[in-house]
């Protein structure tokens, strides 16, 4: 117990003061809701800064496209949506707009191509067809530009090649497309090198161009030299001298396609610049044609039936194809009713000096009417020949036929004349001709009257010959009789031997004979102790090992015996 | 002690064996050609006689015997000397010796007459024997003379009761068969000698 000091009323208590508390200071509870309010700014802006771009493209049709739903992809991974589609204004095309993902912000640029996937029949190949079952995407292609987009059209057909893969385009020219498509492929060696990607109408309205892609590395095999035809289908023809099939392959004749190929002759160029322009050729035949150099035209007149001469058909000089048919005219004469056949061909005289030095090749050019001259002047014609028996094609073939008449080369006609000799089978009505006037000048007459007199002279050798044979009979018979006398003596001699032969070696006395008999006698005899053992054992199996047994004959019976009965017939 | 036992019983084994080996001995007869002939005139003619045949049946060194109407036994103790054809073609060659007074008789096919004046063929059908019975004897047989008409053909048969017992009496009966058949022949060549003359 304490003292508790009392004090006088309550005034040694301090006063309580109060201090009113500072408005501005917050109470502890409004931490929560400036936290919430703090996680809540955060996520928003963390759904604002990993929201993506907002890209809007241009379809012509949204067939397969749903908003919300269709995905774009690019290699397979999904990096946006489709977030609204709506018509635009003029009701033509459909505007979607698409809600990227962030990564993809540096992939939008100007060039960036979008198209839609769904399944597509293009260029030999299907495509898109997991679409069937996972619904149309939009698909995405990088492009290589800077500057970024946000606005684009899609392509309607998805691109032939995509950026990634390494290789050159080519342009080529071409008269018609023939059945060229996007995604035709494009082949080397056989070897599917690369595609058709587009094709244009030029705008004269001539020419297509075609721009084609070859996959690196065998875009090096292009070079300036390089030749591209048209290899779709199949190629037959039927010339002068054969039947020939050519395709490329299978995917070639249902889709079409090009092949290219380069020139083994001349020297090997560098490979082709990016979006060279070539030609494109009809078929390999023209493309592989060597360059001819200037074609000259000549005139070849011929007197005979040309039927199986067609325009086109080859010229051809020791079998060296040399230039073509390029018409066939006839002329007739009204007063001597003679009629002639003008042939123009044309022939590409550098293609006889392509082996030659250049230097032969210059002065070649430059004199070619003396060597023109010169050739006729050995004999140099031309001639029709068949081509094909079956199909009675001609052709005309150049040669040297050193035993005809002289003839020159008419240069005053435009085109010259070059002479010619008539053609194989005319030559062979010729000699047929001049056999039967030959055979015609025979002296008949004379040859039966020779013949006459030889039959009156073989008479009388037959005469002579009758004769002969009398005299042989008369004198000749005396002798023949001897000779047979004398063949009846050796004939006896020799039955004489014969009989000796007989008695000794097959007279019934005979040694032979006898030792014969008696060693078959000696044959028969062992074969029969065979056969008698053999009987024995089988009657008395055991008879090897127990030895002969007495066996029990039974006692012979109470019989009547009769003294000898004999019956004689 | 059982290798001693195992010897044991191979030699016994084996005695045994050799003892059963024995056999008892056979018994060989012949047939023999008749003994006293009635008078005969010497001739000088030609004769072969053969081939014999004789049954299948009895073409065998043993001895068959009759023992029902239907069936026969095979003695191999008691057999003839030998081949049954080769002995009745040597009786009948020396009967018709003595018969015919000729030495030139032969029997095929040793014969060393180039042309006969007769041929004798012999085809036995039936040779029967019977111990205590009788021996049968049946036998076609063939005169051929020298041209091809000269032909006499003949069926006899005969039977002769065995006078005694055993096979010795067999034999004889037999060979008493054959004695008569063998004149019958005689008289058969002599008759168409007569005839051809």
């Amino acid at each position: 117990m304490g003292d508790i000091p009392e004090r006088n009323g309550h005034s040694d208590i301090p006063e309580a003061t109060s201090v009113p508390r500072s408005r501005l200071r917050l109470s502890v509870v409004w931490i929560i809701p400036i936290i919430a309010a703090i996680l809540g700014g955060w996520i928003a802006v963390q759904r604002y800064l990993s929201q993506g771009p907002t890209v809007t493209i241009t379809f012509s049709s949204a067939e397969g496209l749903e908003a919300g739903k269709t995905k774009v992809k690019y290699n397979g991974v999904e990096i946006g949506t489709i977030s609204s589609i709506a018509l635009s204004k003029d009701l033509e095309r459909v505007i979607a707009s698409a809600q990227m993902a962030p990564e993809s912000r540096d992939m939008l640029v100007e060039d960036t191509e979008f198209w839609v996937v769904k399944p597509r029949i293009s260029g030999g190949t299907v495509s898109g067809l997991g679409t069937l079952l996972s619904g149309s995407y939009i698909g995405m292609e990088i492009g290589k530009s800077k500057k970024k987009g946000s606005t684009f059209v899609a392509l309607d057909m998805p691109p032939v090649v995509t950026g990634k893969v390494p290789g050159r385009f080519f342009l080529l020219k071409a008269d018609n497309l023939g059945s060229l498509d996007y995604g035709s492929p494009l082949f080397f060696r056989r070897i599917q090198v690369g595609q058709v990607v587009a094709h244009e109408l030029d705008k004269d309205g001539r020419t297509i161009t075609i721009k084609v892609f070859v996959r690196a590395p065998d875009d090096q095999y292009v070079n300036g030299d390089t030749r591209f035809w048209n290899a779709s289908g199949i190629d037959v023809s039927l010339s002068a001298s054969g039947i020939s099939v050519r395709t490329e392959s299978l995917v070639s004749i249902l889709v079409g396609g090009i092949a290219f190929e380069t020139p083994p002759s001349g020297p090997s160029s560098p490979p082709a610049e990016p979006n060279a322009v070539f030609r494109l050729f009809k078929d390999r035949e023209e493309a592989m044609k060597l360059p001819e150099g200037t074609p000259h035209y000549y005139v070849v007149v011929f007197d005979q039936s040309v039927r199986g001469l067609v325009v086109g058909a080859p010229v051809e000089f020791l079998g060296i194809h040399i230039g073509e048919v390029v018409s066939i005219g006839v002329n007739v004469n009204p007063q001597t009713l003679a009629v002639s056949i003008p042939v123009t061909i044309r022939v590409f005289p550098e293609l006889l000096f392509r082996m030659a030095p250049e230097a032969e090749r210059e002065t070649a050019r430059r004199e070619h009417r003396a060597i023109v001259d010169n050739l006729v002047a050995h004999g140099f014609r031309a001639q029709l020949q068949t081509g094909n028996l079956l199909t009675g094609a001609l052709y005309v073939a150049f040669n040297f036929f050193p035993d005809t008449a002289e003839e020159k080369v008419d240069w005053s006609q435009l085109p010259p004349r070059l002479p010619t000799v008539p053609g194989e089978l005319q030559q062979i009505e010729k000699t047929l001709t001049s056999i039967a006037h030959k055979l015609n000048k025979i002296p008949l007459d004379a040859i039966g009257n020779n013949l006459r007199d030889s039959i009156v002279s073989l008479n009388r050798t037959l005469k002579t010959a009758e004769k002969l044979v009398k005299d042989i009979d008369t004198n000749w018979v005396a002798e023949g009789k001897a000779t047979l006398v004398e063949a009846r003596r050796t004939l006896e001699s020799a039955t004489r031997t014969l009989s000796v032969v007989d008695t000794t070696y097959l007279g019934a006395d005979a040694p032979v004979t006898q030792d014969l008999s008696s060693a078959l006698k000696e044959v028969a005899q062992a074969a029969r102790a065979l056969r008698a053992l053999l009987d024995y054992l089988d009657r008395n199996p055991s008879a090897l090992l127990r030895g002969k047994k007495s066996a029990s004959i039974p006692p012979p019976g109470e019989r009547p015996s009769n003294t000898g009965g004999k019956q004689t017939q | 002690m059982s290798f001693i036992l195992n010897r044991a019983a191979l030699c016994v084994i084996g005695m045994s064996l050799i003892t059963a080996c024995a056999s008892s001995p056979s018994h060989f007869y012949k047939l023999t050609s008749i003994q006293c002939v009635p008078d005969a005139s010497p001739s000088s003619i030609g004769v072969v006689v053969g081939p014999v045949s004789v049954p299948e049946s009895l073409d065998r060194p043993q001895m068959v015997l009759n023992v029902a109407p239907n069936q026969v036994a095979i003695d191999d103790f008691n057999r003839w000397a030998g081949p049954l054809q080769s002995e009745i073609q040597r009786v009948i060659a020396e009967n018709l010796i003595k018969l015919l007074g000729t030495p030139r008789v032969f029997q095929a096919p040793q014969s060393t007459l180039a042309s006969p004046d007769f041929r004798v063929g012999i085809q036995v059908l039936s040779f029967e024997s019977e111990l205590g019975g009788a021996a049968t004897l049946a036998v076609l047989w063939t005169v051929r003379g020298k041209e091809t008409d000269e032909v006499e053909t003949r069926y006899t048969t005969l039977r002769e009761s065995i006078s005694g017992k055993g096979f010795d009496a067999l034999a004889a009966a037999h060979s008493r068969a054959l004695g008569k058949l063998s004149r019958d022949i005689a008289e058969a060549i002599l008759g168409m000698e007569h005839q051809a003359k």
